[in-house]
């Protein structure tokens, strides 16, 4: 399937968090602290991210360390991860010459 | 401490800011009995109130993952009515909301409406029935013409009720969706 529109800012850095296995409120932490404080999932909209990305085959379960359930991203996740930074880069690209240019 | 308060079901939003009020003044809300809430008196602000409508009903293997996952944030179930579910979060953890995005609010918001569907259906049959008896009436005793035109009344003013719960719900949506239209 080839993807060539926008993740939510949410489900971004949720596939940035996951390349290091992480239980659900590690996530929320590791967001928050990734985005300066201005990202902040709720518990809410972080589960529902989480299973929609599992039915993707985007992330999936490791092993349930006692009652937390850890996630990692899988192989079509970083793929899936990898062209979005590229699409994210050509947004960037574009802002930054395009504003530039306006200026002068 | 009980306290007698009526909610509707599209108004969840004024009722978790009730009982965060009363949270303020140092009440904790702790079951809920139709349109009766017993509270335990603790510190001010000491949780932070969010109500939810799940999917399914709370014992639901869907709605117990997803409560243990609330869980695993630090928010606890206070009690439970139908599908709707009272949850709570020690204010000392900070801010507490269940949803970030508007898809999320728009989701639940729809949710809530298709609950309003029925009822909503059901008036406007048995609206229908109503007056049609009423039109036919003619030979009705005047208990019988009183009784019909009583539950016509009556009908209109549950009608009034559920129509106008959706009207609110459908306002609420489309600023939503109007806001979804330029981000997330």
């Amino acid at each position: 399937m080839n993807e060539s529109t926008a993740l939510t800012e949410g489900v971004y850095y949720i596939l940035l968090s996951l390349l290091t296995p992480m239980h659900g409120y590690g996530i929320i932490q590791n967001v928050e602290r990734l985005s300066g404080g201005r990202v902040r999932m709720a518990a809410g909209t972080l589960y529902g991210a989480l299973t929609a990305l599992t039915d993707r085959g985007w992330i999936a379960l490791t092993e349930e360390s006692g009652r937390r359930k850890t996630y990692a991203i899988t192989p079509e996740g970083r793929r899936a991860l990898e062209q979005e930074v590229a699409r994210l880069q050509e947004l960037t690209e574009n802002g930054l010459r395009l504003l530039k240019e306006a200026r002068e | 401490m009980r306290k007698f308060k009526l909610f509707w079901a599209w108004d969840f939003d004024k009722e978790e800011r009730w009982l965060n009020e009363m949270s303020a003044q140092g009440w904790q809300f702790r079951k809920y009995h139709f349109f009766w809430y017993d509270f335990e008196k603790g510190a001010p602000n000491e949780y932070r109130y969010r109500l939810e409508m799940l999917d399914e009903l709370p014992s639901s293997q869907k709605s117990r993952q997803y409560l243990d996952f609330l869980a695993e944030t630090g928010v606890e179930k206070v009690d439970s009515y139908l599908r709707w579910v009272y949850l709570r979060r020690p204010a000392a953890l900070g801010e507490f909301n269940l949803f970030s995005d508007l898809d999320s609010r728009i989701r639940h918001l729809k949710r809530i409406r298709a609950l309003l569907a029925i009822p909503a259906l059901l008036m406007v049959v048995n609206l229908i029935n109503v007056v049609q008896l009423l039109l036919r009436g003619l030979g009705f005793s005047l208990l019988e013409a009183g009784t019909l035109a009583g539950a016509l009344a009556l009908m209109i003013l549950l009608g009034l009720l559920v129509f106008g719960g959706l009207a609110q719900i459908h306002n609420q949506l489309t600023i939503l969706q109007r806001e979804r239209s330029i981000h997330e």
